[in-house]
């Protein structure tokens, strides 16, 4: 006799087709073993105390394939880039070259790769969602810098999302080798008013001397859960910097975990989110300091507003033998209406004892006596708030400085207070 | 005064008699273990009413359903809970046949921290049982207390002599079904402190458990019970300064506090338990469950040294149940050679303009683990709500790990919370200058983690903060290298 299932788990895979990607064999089957154990996360799971999955695991999903017009990925192009991918439902549509000559990169579907091109960096077993995104993978992107190759224009890529009740799993394995530099565009776009979820997960390695930038932009994602994933590993002397911007999107959930294995390198994480109406947002971040002489910097500032909820869990975690680190962690947030709320957890794990580790988070609303300065001037409340609250987010944007990207974040929050 | 030892002998043994004790100790052990029968046989003994019994036994049936957490960041071999006996009369017999008998380890320490040689054999319980000077003025104050209509007695004393206060507030702050080791202590508690304080009465005198040492010992499962009444006012102290040597593996207590209306409970605890030795072997458990309930207006402070036991598990909360209710925590807590500590406080605010402050400041040394762990929770109609939280931990080897996990909740729109947290070690500049100066290193380092801790001892009582500073010296004695 079989025996019924009562995990939410097998319901949700029942009618996905299994990867079609060669992974690593060793990972593949340490991912479906997950599967087997384990089910979806409950906010009993610390990492997932004030998130819930519900939504996600209550979908009736299926594996749904489609294609985009040139036309409507066009309008995400205006930008400088050196090359452009587009995912559309997790599976690379089209690899757009610029028009001027790049030398240094190389860029690969994984539907191309073989098993040994496709090594994986992680170091522990998967959870849930890393499982998922394994074991029902669609599609992924290859990308390695050559040494010394500085590439000028940044790479995009663009996930768009669209379908009822269909899951999207795709990865991106970006490889800098020694002294190279490059940013990386990574825009989330949902498409249509269907209910759909979305899993990308970025594993990244950073060669000594190597610098990369990425930006995350997830704007109005109003009916596509989305989990968004990076695992970076740094070596000696290297930069990362991480933008993530959120904004009007009903479920996002960011983890990134940064390895810092070389002394004197650097990690900036910063972050912005804005929430409307009934929105989630979960920035995790994980700075693990396993090399002396490192620097770390973390920001993340978010307006929450309607019946919205924000998430921030910040760790900090250094070892014992790296001594003379300097990590500092910040995270603000204002409160804009009463139905709103916010759970925020900077922690600190400190084995080292020479170090010079700070966090702070607040918690408030804007001060009252601003308002009335800027009202006394003839400023109406709605436009004294908004001004008082993009100063309040300037801090968080104005450590980008590519032009595109600043242009793309003002349009976001001109919609926002629109 | 006329009042001679003799006397005072005949009295303290009247009173042994009174509370039942009896002085052989074999007969008074109930066997190892857990079970319905142990804690009929706990209540039977203590000649407790048919309500407490029941209140135990629910106790122990909810607790058997549970199972030990195991979140926090320490890691210790679970006790074994049917290897414990469970009740154990206090004991009265010598502990040491002479004073040359005692551990000149320990007759060193208590020299430091200036115990007067009668305290320090009191407290080994060498010779005479009891001292002349503190039962004395322990019974002077019972009078003083009682005039103004303050109840300070032992638990089982207020169980037999005030059961209507006692089951109106029993477990209302820290309900049965609270936690493992609340659940535990429910069912097994042998005896502990109660204390009520009349309305609009202010208590003339620091309360001490100190002072009742003679009178009921309290066993590893105590319970304490504070009532403060409308606008009253009791500042009450808890625990030992001086090192008493407790071999007891586990200490599962549960302190409630509740102010009523315009009342403010100060609550103090030097707690320095034998925190195992240099190899880390042995040491006391000490998983605590403290917690203040505020009503309006009113104001709990909670303020802790702890430099003892071998693990700590002790989260001091306060419920700003009412509006305008303040909450306070401040805490020092320091651990050496392989100490383990999960502390921290949770602010639950409720009620509309509440207030809270916690200031904790943790000192690792040797490999010992050192985590601040609290919770700050603005609930819906907190409106106004404020909070400012201060972690800073200092380090003094590259051994050991301090750790900050702070959980910061809001759901309404006008509250205000801060939230800060340093790490680092003791500046070599610091030292460099005291050294400077001929103060030696050792000297050096006291001083600088006596101004470290400064905020938190400025709230101890006097006496207290003058003891707490030899404490911090002696327990980081050694700990520089």
């Amino acid at each position: 006799m079989e025996t019924v299932s009562t995990k939410k788990l097998d319901r949700f895979t029942q009618s996905l087709t299994p990867t079609r990607i060669s992974l690593p064999k060793e990972q593949l089957d340490l991912a479906k073993a997950v599967l087997e154990q384990k089910d979806f996360p409950t906010t009993r799971d610390e990492a997932w105390k004030y998130t819930r999955v519900g939504k996600i695991a209550t979908l009736e999903p299926r594996t749904e394939t489609a294609t985009l017009q040139e036309s409507e990925w066009q309008a995400f192009l205006n930008l400088n880039f050196s090359f452009a991918v587009i995912f559309v439902n997790g599976t690379v549509q089209k690899i757009i070259h610029s028009k001027a000559e790049v030398e240094g990169i190389k860029i690969t579907p994984f539907s191309e790769c073989s098993e040994d091109q496709l090594s994986s960096n992680s170091e522990s077993a998967p959870d849930v969602f890393d499982a998922l995104n394994l074991v029902y993978l669609n599609d992924g992107i290859q990308l390695s810098v050559e040494k010394n190759a500085v590439i000028e224009h940044p790479v995009l890529f663009i996930h768009f999302f669209s379908g009822t009740q269909s899951v999207h799993h795709s990865r991106l394995n970006i490889s800098l080798a020694p002294s190279s530099k490059l940013e990386i565009i990574q825009q989330f776009v949902g498409q249509g008013a269907e209910i759909n979820y979305g899993n990308n997960h970025s594993e990244i390695q950073i060669a000594d001397n190597a610098q990369l930038e990425m930006h995350k932009i997830q704007v109005s994602l109003t009916s596509n859960y989305l989990i968004s994933r990076e695992t970076i590993d740094q070596s000696a002397n290297s930069t990362f910097t991480l933008h993530t911007h959120t904004s009007e999107s009903i479920f996002v959930r960011n983890d990134t975990t940064v390895r810092v294995n070389g002394t004197n390198s650097e990690t900036n994480l910063y972050g912005s989110y804005l929430l409307k109406e009934d929105e989630h947002v979960d920035n995790h971040t994980c700075i693990d300091h396993r090399a002396p002489h490192c620097l770390s910097n973390e920001l993340y500032k978010g307006v929450i507003g309607g019946k919205s909820t924000a998430v921030f869990n910040g760790k900090v975690f250094v070892r014992q033998d790296a001594q003379k680190i300097n990590a500092f962690q910040s995270n603000a947030n204002v409160l804009t209406s009463d139905s709103a709320s916010v759970n925020s957890k900077p922690e600190l794990e400190i084995y080292a004892d020479d170090v010079k580790c700070s966090h702070g988070s607040t918690t408030g609303q804007l001060d009252d006596e601003a308002v009335f300065y800027l009202r006394a001037r003839g400023i109406s409340e709605k436009a004294a708030k908004d001004l008082l609250i993009q100063a309040f987010l300037d801090d968080a944007f104005s450590k980008t400085t590519n032009a595109d990207v600043q242009e793309i974040l003002e349009t976001a929050v001109n919609r926002y207070f629109g | 005064m006329g009042y001679t030892e003799n006397e005072l002998a005949k009295d303290l043994e009247n009173q042994e008699y009174k509370f039942g004790f009896v002085t052989n100790i074999e007969a008074d052990k109930v066997p190892k273990g857990l079970n319905e029968d142990i804690i009929r046989l706990i209540s039977s003994k203590k000649n407790e009413p048919e309500w407490m019994l029941e209140y135990r036994l629910n106790a122990f049936h909810i607790w058997k359903d549970m199972t030990e957490p195991e979140w926090a960041h320490v890691q210790y071999e679970k006790p074994d809970f049917q290897g414990i006996s469970y009740y154990s009369a206090p004991k009265k017999a010598k502990k040491y046949e002479s004073w040359d008998d005692v551990d000149p380890e320990l007759k060193e320490t208590m020299a430091k921290l200036g115990i007067s040689l009668e305290e320090q054999q009191r407290l080994t319980g060498v010779a005479v049982d009891f001292v002349m000077d503190s039962v004395s003025v322990g019974t002077s104050f019972k009078g003083k207390l009682k005039e103004l209509g303050i109840i300070f007695c032992s638990f089982s004393e207020a169980v037999q002599e005030h059961p209507e206060l006692v089951r109106k507030h029993m477990g209302t702050v820290v309900p049965v079904t609270d936690n493992f080791y609340a659940a535990l202590n429910s069912a097994v508690f042998t005896d502990g402190s109660f204390c009520y304080i009349p309305k609009g009465v202010r208590c003339p005198m620091e309360l001490s458990t100190y002072f009742r040492i003679n009178e009921g010992g309290t066993g590893q499962f105590e319970r304490t019970l504070v009532v403060a009444d409308k606008g009253s006012y009791v500042s009450y102290l808890e625990g030992c300064t001086a090192p008493q040597r407790d071999e007891n593996q586990l200490h599962a207590a549960v302190v409630e506090l509740i102010a009523l209306d315009d009342a403010e409970i100060k609550y103090s605890t030097v707690q320095n338990w034998y925190p195992g030795d240099k190899e880390g072997k042995g040491g006391v458990f000490n998983f605590v469950t403290k917690r203040g309930l505020c009503e309006r207006n009113a104001k709990i402070s909670w303020t802790q040294v702890e430099t003892g036991s071998a693990v700590t598990w002790k989260y001091p909360s306060c419920i700003l149940k009412g509006d305008h209710s303040v909450g306070e925590f401040y805490s020092v807590a320091v651990t050496n050679n392989f100490q383990q500590a999960d502390t921290g406080t949770k602010m639950v605010h409720l009620g509309k303009h509440t207030k809270s402050t916690i200031i904790s400041k943790g000192i690792s040394a040797g490999k010992s683990q050192n985590s601040y762990r609290g919770l700050v929770q603005i609930h819906k109609n907190a409106d106004h709500a404020r909070n400012f939280s201060q972690c800073d931990s200092l380090l003094m080897t590259d051994t050991c790990g301090a750790h900050t996990f702070p959980y910061i909740e809001c759901k309404n729109s006008s509250a205000k919370i801060e939230h800060e947290a340093t790490t680092s070690k003791i500046g070599e500049d610091q030292i460099f200058y005291c050294l400077q100066r001929g103060i030696s290193e050792e000297k050096a380092i006291s001083l600088i983690v006596n101004g470290y801790c400064k905020e938190v001892l400025n709230q101890l009582p006097m006496e207290f903060a003058v003891e707490a500073q030899k404490l911090l010296a002696i327990s980081l004695e050694g700990s520089v290298g």
